[in-house]
């Protein structure tokens, strides 16, 4: 069970990332790619090519100064997200219910990788379906277990 | 010309319905004189389709603003080139435009089958033939296109400006032919499942349906996003938009589909994850019209927003129980006749390769329809946006990217620990030292540094496949390298097709990771003679000129680019102002070269010719283009119809009629 343990931690690791992730330090771009343009472009604030945008051009301007007197991009974020909503962030804040967006696709993802490793070891200790268990090497004679072996590497080398 | 319009398409509905009836019925009662009737019906829809389609472009020709949709979408000004692409610019043309390739691809389908897989072909005719009804239904009862006005005007709203593009008069039909070719195979599983004929006949019949599909959707993508690169002028090419996501999640379900096939014509597996995954992707082509034209999402490419949402809601939740209950029903027979022998073959290498794919799709649905969760749980809007795919799919991406070399030279069955280290030494070391070397010219991002070592495993694996192939023809048969590398290709076309895509793919990768990664841009007010940097170029502001015509105004900056102290291009941004609807757009102009893209927009200019310029230097931009046109060659080289693919192919044919029939 050593390779489902280790997918699960693999993918669990990876959700976790990207939830701690977002309280790292950002730099002046990534603060304006975590907040979305009002004006109806459907981009970011760093993205949005309004050049007299009256949204994205503030913005951008009062992230330079404010990061510029120390605050962090994270409590940028937190005083647009008290004045515009939720919906001004370009993605969702990992805390409560959005957890879930962050985490869904790994535990989907990771709990589909468990299944395929599961099913595959069941699968491989498993009589193919239809068909008699294979003899021994045990049962038989030397030369039938030379011819065996012989026919083996031959599949092994023609599949390969 | 109108009323013949409208009776097309009432009688189109009708023989789409009577072709499922008499299909349905000739099928489960064996009288092929309805299949036969049926299958003529299915015809005459083709035929009545294509009419009502020319009279809607003879009235856009033509300016017949009695019209609604005309007069919405057309006007006397606009360049003939954008008049015909009106005819998908809007609903009502664009479901019409989706009738008739669907039912141009069923007759065409039809045609091909004439003589053969007789069993499954009443079924593929009367599911697309559903298909057709649904929409046929949508333009007969809730959009028709041949509305009339009470009071025509003298001149139409005109064109979408956005949609006034080159890209766009390709991209959109690229996109309906990938979306609408995924009805023909999902009608062949449909047809498995109705008859019990749960071989892989219905998977090799369609296959190359599905190819085109896949092809037709990967342009689509690809021509979609050069159009937002040139057209809406942010710098970049994708942005996650729901309506790009739409297009992006069949595609890579598809994608699932051409490897997992694989698995069920060599092993005889997998029938039940085939079957999935043919009818998702399916599902994921009415999602994405869904998602189009509902506007339960907001989209900045929703240029056909209406209220038909719950309409394909409805449908779409119909195709979903039909075919479930239906693999339920015969879930029996599709029990492998094999077994997997290890985690570490190739037939796993491909599971995986599904499972992140399907990852990757589920979590841009998931990305995609969270906004609406929310509202629904915490009645809160939020957004879902770029940031959150990147950092989501990102980590999906890579190890697809890493599983893309590792497929195609790790043993089937089972690989022996010896196999593992000869097949694995070379190309591992190879994309090591690709990812120093990457280290050392100054590459420091983790994201950046594993999509370049993974991309020089990969291009390694491809090419020493190639090569191994190569040098053991060259030695059985006595020919030249090339000659032996030729052969090697039309030998094998799917396999060999398959490894150029990869190649493709892996450009594309390249040009995605290093453009997001290490793009650079400049924003500056400039006066005339006056210059400024950005990456590696100067660009000197020369002056504007401002050209007007009956159909729009232009502004156009003139600007000089220097490298090195040599001018090395000329560039000509523009701002455009479109008089109906008054609209301004951005018309950007670039210099495009395999080490980055210069991207250049002009975002206004006063009355002293002051300019505000946007530059950005995309690095490898150009690969992800290049990219496009090798999945194009690889698509050629997998699907075309040389005599000895059709000798096999007829020989494989016969002999499973023969099974059948014994």
């Amino acid at each position: 069970m050593k390779l489902p343990v280790l997918l699960c931690a693999g993918f669990l690791w990876l959700g976790a990332w990207t939830v701690f992730a977002q309280d790292a330090p950002m730099s002046r771009a990534a603060v304006e790619e975590a907040l979305t343009c009002q004006c109806g472009c459907g981009l970011t604030v760093h993205a949005c090519n309004h050049l007299q945008c009256s949204f994205a051009i503030p913005v951008r301007e009062d992230i330079a100064e404010s990061m510029e007197r120390g605050e962090t991009g994270q409590q940028i974020l937190a005083r647009y997200r008290e004045k515009y909503g939720e919906k001004v962030l370009s993605s969702p804040i990992a805390t409560g219910f959005n957890l879930l967006a962050w985490v869904g696709p790994y535990v989907a993802v990771g709990l589909g990788a468990i299944f395929i490793v599961v099913a595959i070891r069941r699968m491989a200790r498993a009589p193919a379906p239809g068909l008699p268990a294979a003899p021994k090497p045990a049962d038989l004679d030397r030369n039938a277990q030379q011819r065996l072996a012989r026919l083996r590497k031959e599949m092994e080398d023609m599949e390969q | 010309m109108i009323e013949i319009g409208n009776l097309a398409l009432y009688l189109a509905l009708a023989t789409a319905l009577y072709a499922v009836f008499a299909c349905v019925f000739g099928a489960q009662t064996r009288r092929r004189d309805f299949v036969a009737s049926g299958e003529h019906a299915a015809y005459a829809c083709w035929g009545l389709v294509g009419i009502a389609t020319i009279v809607m472009l003879h009235a856009l020709i033509t300016n017949d603003f009695r019209i609604k949709y005309v007069a919405g979408y057309s006007s006397t000004t606009l360049p003939l080139r954008y008049t015909v692409t009106a005819l998908w610019g809007g609903m009502e043309g664009s479901l019409l435009f989706w009738v008739l390739i669907l039912t141009s691809f069923l007759a065409l389908a039809q045609f091909q089958n004439r003589s053969r897989n007789r069993e499954l072909m009443p079924y593929v005719t009367a599911t697309s033939a559903t298909v057709a009804a649904f929409f046929l239904s949508l333009l007969v009862f809730v959009t028709p296109p041949f509305a009339l006005l009470s009071r025509p005007p003298l001149e139409g709203t005109d064109l979408n400006p956005l949609l006034q593009n080159y890209w766009m008069q390709i991209h959109p039909p690229s996109l309906y032919l990938g979306y609408v070719s995924w009805t023909i195979p999902f009608g062949f599983a449909i047809g498995a499942l109705a008859t019990g004929r749960l071989d892989d006949l219905w998977i090799r019949t369609s296959r190359r349906w599905c190819l085109a599909a896949w092809f037709f959707l990967s342009l689509g993508n690809l021509f979609g996003a050069r159009w937002a690169y040139e057209v809406l002028g942010w710098g970049g090419y994708w942005a996650w938009d729901p309506v790009e996501n739409a297009a992006f999640m069949p595609w890579l379900t598809g994608t699932a589909y051409l490897h997992s096939v694989m698995i069920q014509e060599r092993k005889d597996m997998l029938k039940v994850w085939n079957m999935t995954l043919i009818i998702l992707t399916f599902s994921l082509t009415i999602f994405g019209t869904f998602l189009t034209r509902s506007g339960v999402i907001s989209s900045v490419h929703s240029f056909t927003q209406s209220g038909l949402g719950p309409f394909f809601l409805w449908f779409l939740a119909f195709i979903i129980s039909v075919s479930a209950a239906l693999v339920v029903w015969r879930m029996k027979e599709l029990r492998p006749r094999h077994k997997l022998d290890s985690i570490l073959s190739r037939e796993s290498a491909f599971l995986f390769n599904n499972l992140l794919l399907l990852g990757i799709a589920f979590a841009t649905f998931w990305g995609t329809i969270f906004p609406v969760l929310s509202e629904w749980v915490r009645g809160v809007k939020i957004t879902v946006g770029p940031p959150f795919f990147n950092q989501v799919n990102a980590p999906l991406g890579i190890a697809l990217l890493l599983l893309m070399g590792i497929g195609p030279i790790i043993a089937w069955r089972r690989a022996s620990a010896r196999h593992l280290v000869e097949s694995f030494l070379w190309p591992s070391l190879f994309g090591i030292t690709v990812g120093l070397v990457a280290f050392v010219l100054g590459m420091r991002t983790l994201q950046a540094l594993l999509v370049t070592s993974f991309s020089g495993f990969v291009l390694y694996t491809v090419a020493s496949e190639f090569h191994a192939g190569a040098r053991a023809r060259r030695a059985m048969v006595g020919e030249s390298y090339g000659a032996a590398l030729l052969g090697l290709m039309q030998k094998n076309q799917r396999r060999y097709g398959g490894y150029i895509i990869h190649v493709g793919v892996v450009f594309m990768f390249l040009g995605v990771t290093m453009s997001s990664v290490y793009r650079v841009e400049e924003i500056h007010t400039v006066e005339r003679g006056q210059e400024f940097a950005v990456g590696p170029y100067t660009l000197r502001y020369d002056d504007a000129e401002s050209t007007e015509d009956a159909h729009m105004a232009r502004l156009a900056a003139t600007l000089t680019v220097f490298e090195d102290g040599k001018q090395i291009d000329v560039l000509h941004p523009e701002k455009r102002f479109y008089k109906r609807p008054e609209q301004p757009a951005t018309e950007v102009d670039l210099r495009s070269t395999m080490r980055d893209d210069l991207y250049v927009i002009l975002g206004s200019i006063d009355e002293k010719r002051t300019a505000t310029i946007q530059a950005y230097v995309n690095p490898l931009v150009w690969w992800l283009w290049c990219g496009g046109v090798v999945l194009v060659i690889g698509t050629g080289v997998a699907v075309f119809p040389t005599r000895r693919a059709r000798v096999l192919e007829r020989a494989r044919e016969t002999a499973a009629e023969r099974r059948q029939q014994a």
